[in-house]
């Protein structure tokens, strides 16, 4: 199962809200705000992509901005997963 | 995965997420193996310019996870999307892994000993008609080598990297201006800056890591001013308190406007100049040092830059240039520009990149923490290996040029050839390269063979319909190509060579703020690509063997000679052995022999073993210890200023340590749109993608979030031609022709009469529309303006006309 860690940037003004509104999405674990960023992590059985949650983070009240910190993939580079091809 | 795996996973997201959002807390990704049996290790991300560096997690010989690194100075543990999926750029399920060669119109596989052969085959026929192009993409010892066989080797300086085609007009407005090239800042300056000026800059998405230090300050109440000047809106257009919509070619006006209004209202920095500074303009003909001129000529040179004429010539309402020039005019501000191939690709590109400069010096917005002009680079090595390495065709390494026989002599020296091997005439630069190779050699197509190492000119080179296509259509010309996936260029290559990428092999960068980054290698490539420098050294061997003196110094050993810790030779171009060394340690420390020269000092290898990269000159101190330099030039910072002195420029062209304030007219675009194509036409990137998008087309995520090419087009014009959003309309320019997707109202929203498409999409050529007209010094072509018009194309009934073409997705707001 991917699992990616992002830190969340937050505006002052709508932090509340925010946090209730995220910490109602599955498949999402927040961590400790750190000042105004918030670490957030995602799991998600494939073939789900983290872009869509992303685009949504983006679209809530207060979220400033969206950084990446940690991506595992290890379902997603298994040897069986790929086969090698001429040009 | 059972439970257990996955908590343990989910706790090391955590906490690295943790320690992105405070910096300075450690977190599981630090330990080098794990209890799931992931080890880590460092290295900097395969990408752009920035240089950030990640955590590499890898089991079973895959890498599996990736982190962004807390001790990184530069990323502090934050990447972009194109860093946090790095990884899978190694698994795209075609990678090349044989050599091929086209037999009978097709590419057939051989043995790496036929390939070697038949590369050695193509230099015998004539080293002069032998060229290399490669790119900011080749690690420092990989383009050490490629310089070292080529113009020590082959005696030949018709080397060039694709840099020359995204940030050459930074280095001549370098050198023009302090008489040496690359930044006198580091990122440092954007966590001090109180006004953050964008000249075409779009940083929220070339530059997003860097752009998030910025936002963090205003999230945590600091207040930066942000201006945002451009030919289009951009994704950092919504965090800009002021943008300024200028003319293309705007730039030029607008910089000459700001320096007018300082001067006439004697709010320039009087002390700095008169300390600091002298004055520059053309002469005739023009020169990349000008002629001395003094403040008065100055001042009469800038006299008609009005803020009304400026407005006239730039579209920047007169009020908005007299913002620009109250701040810069301030002395309690700090004010950092930005800049990247907005400014870079430009036919004015060393006239515009110098002003700015000029603009800085001129109002003493420079050198203290926070005030920089600061250029931007977009591949990991453009600084580290194009420019420091010198692979660029009038360079040799450390800042030397090949047309100083002082620089010649060192480099003969250090490399122990017989006097006159290096040539004086400085080779082909990238269009004039390609331009030969497309042509028959009766009509001066002095080239026969070009080999192209990680890049991927088919599709980035400018109007290749005249530069790339035809050598393809001829007999006479053979096309070596060494990448990790096809491409553009491999599909029309004679000879295809699979590479070795990013962390399958030893390597180290230097990004854009002077910092030399190191990693080792950790997985292994596959079938059998191998490293680009061993390929380059495996060729030399066999032309050595075949009797090529070129490969052979002064004494009669082979030019690429290495030996194990004992000084046994190792016969390193056998791939067998070619890991018995370190041979990025070898030729790096040869290499950094050259570095003194232009105080651009690196340390021993081992020290970057350690480090997250060190910014250069990187000095040796009393107790043996090694110290970096953030700030060149500033006396605070500097080893190389002298005691007691605020600044020094110690490279200046007029010899008395002073840096030069240009004064560069404007002038209009080579191509404008008229009567027949009367829209102007701007290429560019997109987040999601890294240039060409070889690696990250093949990333599902972000070939999902950004499937095809599009064109963006503002809803006037649109309606005007009665497009719809995701309609298909053909782009054509006296050079050539494309379809396209419409995108309305999209992440970029260019002004009535201006289309932007982005270049990444191999299906979707952007390039056959493009113009190669170049700046006249750096040599740096035009991406940016050229004229086109446009038609609509009636929708298919497979083709829904109003589709959207691309999901508006963003990354920042």
């Amino acid at each position: 199962m991917p699992t990616f860690g992002f830190v969340l940037t937050l505006a002052p003004s709508a932090e509340t809200s925010t946090l209730a509104a995220l910490a109602r999405e599955a498949g999402i674990t927040l961590g400790e705000l750190q000042g105004r960023r918030l670490p957030v992590v995602l799991e998600l059985a494939p073939p789900q992509h983290a872009e869509p949650r992303i685009e949504a983070w983006l679209a809530l009240p207060g979220v400033l901005h969206v950084d990446y910190a940690f991506a595992a993939f290890d379902d997603l580079v298994s040897p069986e997963s790929e086969k090698e091809e001429p040009a | 995965m059972n439970v257990g795996r996955r908590s343990f996973v989910k706790l090391a997201a955590l906490a690295a997420a943790t320690a992105a959002a405070r910096p300075g807390t450690a977190h599981a990704a630090e330990t080098t193996a794990g209890p799931d049996g992931v080890r880590w290790n460092k290295a900097p991300c395969r990408f752009c310019g920035t240089g950030c560096h990640v955590k590499v997690g890898v089991k079973s010989g895959r890498v599996v996870a990736i982190a962004g690194d807390p001790q990184a100075e530069v990323n502090r543990g934050l990447l972009c999307v194109q860093g946090y999926h790095v990884g899978l750029a190694l698994y795209g399920k075609d990678r090349l892994t044989r050599p091929l060669l086209r037999k009978g119109g097709a590419l057939v596989p051989i043995s790496w000993e036929q390939a070697i052969a038949t590369i050695a085959e193509r230099v015998e026929r004539g080293p002069r008609g032998f060229a290399m192009y490669g790119s900011g993409q080749w690690t420092i010892p990989e383009g050490y080598a490629a310089q070292k066989f080529m113009k020590g080797g082959l005696g030949s300086n018709h080397i060039d990297p694709n840099a020359r085609l995204c940030m050459s007009s930074a280095v001549t407005g370098f050198l023009s201006t302090y008489g040496v090239d690359e930044p006198a800042g580091c990122y440092d300056d954007l966590d001090r800056c109180d006004v953050l000026v964008l000249w075409g800059n779009n940083p929220a998405e070339m530059h997003p890591v860097l752009f998030s230090r910025v936002i963090d300050r205003r999230a945590r109440g600091e207040d930066v001013l942000i201006i945002d000047m451009g030919t289009r809106r951009t994704r950092t257009t919504p965090h800009a308190q002021h943008y300024l919509e200028m003319k293309p070619h705007g730039d030029l006006a607008i910089a000459n406007g700001i320096a007018h209004l300082l001067l006439a209202s004697d709010s320039y920095d009087r002390k700095f100049v008169d300390a600091h500074c002298a004055f520059r303009a053309d002469g005739d003909p023009p020169t990349l040092e000008g002629r001395a001129i003094d403040l008065d000529e100055y001042r009469r040179l800038l006299a008609p830059y009005t803020p009304e004429h400026v407005e006239k010539l730039s579209g920047v309402p007169a009020a908005k240039l007299r913002m620009l020039a109250e701040l810069f005019g301030r002395r309690d501000l700090r004010i950092t520009s930005l800049w990247c191939l907005g400014m870079n690709q430009h036919t004015r590109g060393t006239a515009i990149n110098s002003l700015v400069h000029g603009v800085h010096l001129l109002s003493g917005h420079f050198g203290r923490p926070g005030d920089a002009p600061t250029r931007l680079t977009g591949q990991p090595s453009a600084c580290g290996t194009a420019r420091e390495v010198g692979t660029l065709a009038h360079l040799l390494p450390g800042g030397r040029v090949v047309a100083s026989a002082e620089h010649r002599r060192q480099a003969e020296e250090i490399w122990k050839l017989p006097e006159g091997r290096i040539r004086a005439e400085p080779g082909y630069h990238t269009v004039e390269m390609w331009s030969r190779f497309s042509k028959p050699e009766a009509e001066g197509g002095d080239l026969h063979t070009i080999w192209v190492q990680v890049t991927n000119p088919g599709q980035t080179l400018p109007n290749r319909n005249a530069l790339f296509t035809p050598s393809r259509e001829r007999g006479d010309k053979f096309l070596i190509v060494s990448d990790v996936y096809p491409t553009e260029t491999t599909r029309a290559a004679d000879l295809v060579l699979p590479s070795a990428l990013w962390v399958e092999k030893n390597g180290m960068f230097g990004n854009s703020e002077r910092r030399t980054q190191q990693w080792f290698k950790m997985v292994s490539p596959p079938g059998e690509a191998r490293d680009d420098a061993w390929q380059i050294i495996a060729v030399a061997r066999a032309l050595h063997d075949r009797g090529f003196a070129g490969m052979r110094d002064r004494d009669g050993k082979f030019l690429f000679e290495m030996a194990d810790a004992a000084g046994k030779p190792v016969p390193v171009w056998d791939w067998r052995r070619y890991y018995d060394v370190n041979v990025d340690r070898a030729l790096f420390e040869e290499y950094r022999k050259f570095t003194p020269l232009k105080h651009k000092d690196l340390a021993p290898y081992d020290e970057y073993v350690r480090a997250r990269g060190l910014r250069w000159p990187v000095v040796q101190q009393k107790d043996g210890s090694w110290r970096e330099t953030r700030f060149r030039f500033a006396g605070f910072d500097d080893p190389y200023v002298e005691k007691g002195r605020e600044f020094q420029f110690y490279h200046s062209t007029s010899g008395d340590g002073r840096a030069q304030i240009w004064f560069r007219p404007y002038e209009p675009p080579p191509e404008v749109p008229d009567d027949e194509y009367p829209l102007w036409l701007c290429t560019g990137r997109v987040i999601e993608h890294w240039h060409s998008g070889t690696l990250t087309m093949r990333i599902d995520p972000l070939r999902r979030s950004m499937p095809q090419a599009y064109v963006e087009m503002h809803r006037d014009d649109a309606s005007a031609l009665g497009v719809a959003n995701g309609e298909r309309v053909r782009l054509e320019t006296r050079r050539g022709a494309l379809e396209l997707p419409v995108w309305l109202d999209g992440r970029g929203q260019p002004p009535r009469g201006t289309l932007f498409v982005p270049f990444f999409d191999e299906s979707l050529l952007v390039n056959a529309l493009t113009l190669e007209a170049h700046d006249p010094f750096s040599k740096q072509p035009d991406y940016k303006k050229c004229a086109v018009r446009v038609r609509r194309i009636a929708a298919s009934p497979a083709e829904p006309a109003a589709a959207a073409p691309v999901p508006a997705s963003g990354r920042e707001r």
